[in-house]
């Protein structure tokens, strides 16, 4: 396969990783944020801690034990989710969800209470209250978070290697196929990724910072 | 309508007693100093101190139960239509949206709603369906605010302090929507304010707040003029009941009974219900020992001295008129000219500009 192809190929492997990604923590993200944010239970310290630990493990650590649960005989279901784009997804939402839930919550911690509770005695139940007052009025905060569990999950390295392993068209992102250029010293090649994802992370974070910046 | 709250909310150091049990028809006046609890005994009812160790029970549905916390409704599921302070509008949506989140929720709740329609002419929001919130003036959105919470279903209004946070502007735009809502609508309300002129016109019974707790008084007329109310201070005055007799359309004028005596209340009161309540404040009212002539003031009573009380620089004095009574605030120069003292028989003269009727 030619080069270029293979490029391409890692392209579009880590862009519908990302969207796939981003799929489903703009699906989770949002309540548990809600809940972190909102909740008097005892239990929030530790679910808050269990959720940013992304952030403190090394990658290859949260890898290692996905790859245990994702095997073939692994504990979740049997199903065989390693090495696949499926594997690769729940990998990557784990790995990312920090990244979402932490500027939701941030956001949704200065909700105004008294507009919820406006809310409240019109009738309108919790749930309600979340998608159709706390969401709508939350979007700028929401498109943030999305845009930053996208272009995380563009940048991820460790945990992609451990349970993806590096099969093209499969599992094959960016970040991997960077790696093998270097380690067959194609330093071309390198260049043409490394420098096409700091483009795109600058651009993400311009864009993110000068335009989704909370009021 | 029976309201009953027993039990205490508290907030850090303060604790606020309640032990109210009133039959709620027509306006219900939520009377205190700022800090007494008012506005917590109306979120208590509103379902906001949802741990509280109170009873709340409204026309025999428990709403709330101080010891076991499945006796306790959520503020959605309770039927209350509920002014806050400031308007709390939603601010992604125009004051139509703001009215329609309003109008499309609360389907599984019983009660009184008014539809969109009637909200919209009631209080004249046509011009402003269109406008977001940060586009509307304070007593706009206030009014905005008002209709949102006419559109939900409700056994009960709760009005906390709804004219406190507009300046004297918006407040005299929005308060004629407020007295006309509060006097033609089947609804209890129960209103809160600090202000007892803008309540007493206004309210069929009152409830009081002082140092934590919150009981009922049993007559307007006697609380007002009692020198123990709490709220006692500058707008001290009395409220009076009068019975509309005529409209002198010579000199725009309504002939009231007062007792024995007659009054004389600018505008035609005609309209209004045959029992017209008026607020008097003390200091617009003088007093003399014997009838006074040649006075350009139409309103004079005779009366006694019931009470008199010393209050910084002037000296309030509860004068008898029959059944009614009045305050006068006086000077304690014309105490002792006067020799005013308890029993001493008096003109009161009420300067008549100063008699507020109920409905403007």
């Amino acid at each position: 396969m030619n080069l270029d192809a293979d490029i391409a190929q890692a392209a579009w492997v880590t862009g519908l990783l990302a969207l796939a990604t981003t799929a489903l923590l703009m699906i989770l993200s949002p309540p548990l944020a809600w809940w972190i944010a909102r909740t008097r239970s005892a239990w929030r310290a530790w679910v808050e801690a269990v959720t940013a630990l992304p952030l403190v493990l090394p990658p290859t650590v949260l890898g290692f034990y996905l790859l245990l649960a994702l095997a073939p005989a692994g504990p979740v279901l049997g199903i065989p989710l390693a090495f696949t784009f499926g594997g690769l997804v729940i990998g990557s939402v784990v790995y990312s969800l920090p990244f979402v839930v932490g500027p939701l919550a941030s956001a949704f911690r200065t909700a105004d209470t008294g507009l919820l509770e406006a809310a409240a005695s019109l009738g309108i139940a919790p749930g309600a209250r979340f998608l159709r007052l706390v969401l709508p009025m939350h979007g700028k905060a929401l498109l943030a978070a999305a845009v930053l569990g996208f272009a995380h999950t563009v940048g991820e390295f460790g945990i992609v290697l451990m349970i993806g392993g590096n099969i093209p068209g499969e599992t094959r992102v960016l970040s991997i196929a960077l790696f093998d250029r270097v380690e067959m010293l194609d330093y071309a090649g390198a260049h043409v990724i490394a420098a096409g994802l700091v483009v795109f992370a600058l651009a993400v974070l311009t864009f993110t910072y000068r335009w989704l910046r909370p009021r | 309508m029976r309201l009953r709250v027993r039990g205490e909310v508290t907030h850090g150091t303060f604790t606020l007693a309640a032990q109210v049990d009133v039959r709620l028809r027509g306006v219900t006046a939520l009377v205190g100093a700022s800090g007494a609890g008012k506005s917590t005994f109306l979120r208590l009812i509103g379902g906001f101190e949802p741990r509280a160790a109170a009873d709340v029970e409204v026309a025999g549905e428990q709403w709330q139960g101080a010891t076991s916390a499945k006796a306790t409704l959520p503020a959605h599921a309770r039927a209350v239509g509920m002014v806050f302070q400031e308007p709390r509008l939603f601010p992604h949506l125009d004051a139509r949206g703001n009215l329609r989140f309003a109008a499309r929720a609360g389907r599984k709740r019983q009660g009184a709603r008014l539809t969109l329609e009637e909200v919209v002419r009631f209080l004249d929001l046509a011009p402003l369906l269109a406008l977001r919130p940060h586009q509307l003036s304070g007593g706009q959105r206030q009014r905005v605010a008002l209709g949102r919470a006419l559109l939900t279903p409700a056994k009960l209004w709760l009005f906390d302090e709804p004219l406190s946070a507009l300046d004297a502007k918006s407040r005299q735009e929005i308060a004629p929507y407020l007295h006309r809502l509060c006097r033609r609508h089947a609804v209890p309300i129960v209103y809160v304010s600090h202000s007892l002129p803008e309540v007493l016109s206004i309210a069929d019974q009152v409830l009081v707040a002082a140092d934590g707790h919150v009981a009922e008084v049993p007559s307007i007329a006697d609380f007002s003029t009692s020198f123990t109310n709490p709220l006692l201070g500058e707008e001290a005055g009395a409220v009076v009941a009068c019975r509309f007799r005529n409209y002198d359309s010579r000199y725009h004028l309504s002939e009231l009974a007062f007792g024995a005596a007659t009054l004389f209340v600018p505008g035609d009161l005609g309209d209004a219900e045959p029992v017209v309540r008026l607020h008097i404040p003390a200091r617009d009212v003088s007093l003399a020992t014997a009838p006074v002539r040649h006075v350009s003031i139409l309103n004079q009573v005779a009366g006694e001295i019931e009470a008199l009380r010393e209050q910084g620089d002037s000296v309030l004095a509860r004068v008898r008129c029959g059944e009614q009574k009045l305050l006068a605030r006086v000077t304690h120069r014309s105490v002792d000219q006067l020799g005013l003292r308890v029993g001493t028989q008096v003109q009161a003269l009420i300067k008549s500009v100063a008699v507020r009727a109920a409905d403007v």
